[in-house]
């Protein structure tokens, strides 16, 4: 890790408009504001068990000392003290922060940071087996549209309402597929916000479903946009999932009579429709 | 264009002030769409030009729920009107807490319950307040202390203070204590004391802390910054730039909301701008002083004097508790850069080490500067306040 940090130290000390972007999933821990994120080899039995971690907050107040004046801190880590490490003594702010603080700075550009954290203080951010951590799946939606706000007439990613997109996005999880909750926390104390990301053409994630419930496994839906048929689904139960790109679209379903339809802008963050 | 009258409703809460964010989406007849921020007065109603055709609001609470309504707006509609509402009715000491901040989420492994209550004044005995079976209400000195307790949640409420910042001990029923730094005094538009609020619920994942200022203007920004929703805390922001100018200018004399107005001028990237900020370093609270180094430590100038760094971080943790808890982490960072130019420094080494202390024991689900930790880390951060009698 050290090596590796090295060389993407490097990397984001070359100038002042560079976005620096530190993403982890993995393993963590933390008591109050103390976190540390474990690396492979970590063991709580060694003599010094925080030589295998990070000491996040130490990190990122280091990294005020490199160049890239923009620095985006993906957390997927978990925030709570799992009893196994409940003896461990964080009071003395340990761990590896691989960058020391330094006074001086390499720039009077002042450090936008966004420090963005899969889970709420002594929460869980839960993982998926053999697929991408529910934090991680979220952002990949985000990044792909479901994350963009609009600025005049561009839809852009920005790190200062990315949480409040990703919340979103995991409260519907939580809700629709009956999982634990997990709240994203961030940007942090010293985030102005920036541009993160700008998809070509962003996908909205779309959820339709009939009133009443039991009336959406008997339907068969269909989505037109300019009254072009883009997508169909058969009888099936649960809702449909799906991701459109960001438009007006004519949603359809057929149960028992006529037709119901209903008009939908499909924009971030979801569009659910029920007919 | 018409004009459509929009309001938010809450029923049953008595009281609640602020402003909320939400983007409406007008679709009109000819079919072009259009989306815009509107900013929501949870007291009044509003009214917004919208072209006839279909209307879409959708709120988004700092809790994080959000809140939508949709209606079809005619040519011929008179005087047509939209409502968005919170679905229940919380409890009426409540209703603030229930609009701006995440409910709690029940849970089998819930925190201990607060079993009592005491607050620290410089010059007076501790108030001791007992939490927990009903409701009660304590004067003391013009001062309302107001206890209340319903199921996994005890509120004290703050009324009438205008002595230096007091500091809140929390006794749990399993001996745990915890100790806050309120935000107060904190003085309204009117130069007038307005309600503090401590909320500690006990929730799946221990205990959950919050404070809250009802303060209307500033009360809905701070919720939005802290539950990370920038870009509403921003719009909310530009509405109160001015008051938040006042509220530095008062510094000497109201400090907790001076330290407000400055997260908000930062929000709006105006911090770096005026005379005013000096007038930080005036703030009695120790986060005038760290708030000023931290602007001096920004710029190469303010940079060439270490002295003066040094001297405004010593300030800063001489005067003890910071209301805010980023202003401890910001004591913490701009310490370890002071101290790589001069290791040997037995004062900032001993401001560093109580830096540590403090950032390490300070809970991070709020903005205030929230303690939990042992008796004896807690003796080190604040031994004024030492540790109940057996």
């Amino acid at each position: 890790v050290k090596a590796a940090f090295a060389v993407w130290r490097g990397r984001v000390n070359a100038r002042e408009e560079d976005t620096a972007l530190f993403f982890f999933s993995g393993h963590g821990v933390e008591r109050n504001q103390w976190q540390g994120l474990l690396l492979e080899g970590f063991d709580a039995t060694k003599a010094d068990p925080f030589e295998d971690v990070i000491n996040l907050l130490g990190f990122k107040a280091g990294m005020d000392g490199c160049l890239a004046r923009k620095q985006c801190f993906l957390v997927d880590a978990c925030r709570s003290t799992p009893p196994e490490l409940a003896n461990l003594d964080m009071r003395s702010d340990p761990g590896v922060r691989l960058i020391a603080a330094q006074y001086d700075l390499p720039t009077d550009v002042v450090r936008d940071v966004a420090f963005i954290r899969a889970a709420g203080a002594r929460q869980v951010a839960w993982g998926v087996a053999d697929q991408p951590s529910r934090f991680t799946g979220a952002l990949l939606r985000a990044l792909r549209g479901a994350g963009c706000s609009r600025l005049d007439d561009r839809w852009e990613v920005r790190t200062d309402t990315l949480v409040c997109h990703l919340n979103t996005l995991l409260k519907y999880e939580s809700e629709a597929h009956k999982l634990a909750v997990q709240n994203v926390r961030g940007p942090g104390d010293d985030s102005g916000g920036f541009v993160l990301h700008v998809p070509a053409r962003p996908l909205v994630p779309v959820v339709v479903a009939c009133v009443p419930d039991s009336d959406t496994a008997r339907a068969r839906f269909e989505i037109k946009r300019g009254g072009e048929s883009v997508c169909k689904r058969d009888a099936l139960a649960g809702n449909w999932e799906l991701e459109l790109v960001l438009d007006e679209y004519d949603v359809f379903a057929i149960v028992d009579g006529p037709p119901r339809q209903k008009r939908i802008l499909a924009h971030p963050t979801i569009c659910a429709v029920r007919l | 264009v018409t004009k459509l009258k929009v309001k938010f409703l809450a029923r049953g809460v008595a009281g609640l002030a602020g402003r909320v964010v939400g983007r409406l989406f007008n679709r009109a007849e000819n079919g072009e769409t259009t989306m815009r921020t509107v900013v929501l007065d949870l007291r009044d109603a509003i009214e917004i030009d919208v072209s006839p055709g279909q209307v879409l609001l959708e709120v988004r609470l700092p809790s994080g729920d959000q809140l939508s309504a949709e209606k079809t707006i005619t040519a011929r509609a008179a005087r047509p009107s939209l409502t968005v509402g919170l679905a229940a009715t919380p409890p009426k000491w409540l209703g603030l807490q229930h609009v701006l901040s995440p409910p709690v989420e029940p849970g089998a492994a819930a925190g201990a319950r607060v079993r009592d209550i005491c607050v620290h004044r410089a010059g007076a005995a501790p108030l001791r307040l007992a939490a927990g079976g009903h409701d009660r209400k304590t004067r003391d000195g013009g001062v309302t202390y107001a206890v209340h307790s319903k199921r996994r949640t005890t509120s004290l409420t703050v009324e009438g203070y205008t002595a230096p910042r007091p500091l809140v001990e929390l006794r749990f029923a399993d001996g745990a204590r915890e100790i806050v730094a309120p935000p107060l005094p904190w003085l309204g538009d009117g130069g007038e004391p307005e309600a503090v609020q401590l909320i500690s619920d006990e929730s799946a994942d221990g205990t959950r802390a919050d404070v809250l200022v009802h303060d209307a203007t500033f009360s809905p920004v701070l919720a939005y910054y802290a539950v990370g929703n920038r870009e509403a805390a921003r719009e909310l922001a530009t509405l109160i730039e001015d008051r938040a100018r006042a509220a530095v200018d008062d510094a000497a004399r109201n400090p907790c909301a001076a330290v407000a107005g400055f997260l908000v001028l930062r929000l709006l990237h105006r911090d770096k701008q005026g005379e005013w900020l000096p007038k930080l370093a005036e703030c009695p609270l120790a986060d005038g002083a760290i708030l000023y180094a931290g602007h001096l430590l920004d710029t190469r100038a303010g940079r060439s004097d270490p002295a003066q760094v040094r001297r405004l971080l010593l300030e800063g943790r001489r005067r003890g508790l910071p209301a805010f808890a980023a202003c401890g982490r910001q004591l913490r960072t701009g310490l370890e850069r002071v101290a790589s130019l001069a290791p040997d420094d037995p004062e900032v080494a001993a401001a560093l080490d109580w830096a540590r202390d403090l950032v390490g024991a300070c809970r991070s689900d709020t903005i205030i500067t929230w303690l939990s930790a042992d008796d004896a880390t807690l003796g080190r951060i604040v031994p004024e306040v030492p540790p109940p009698p057996e």
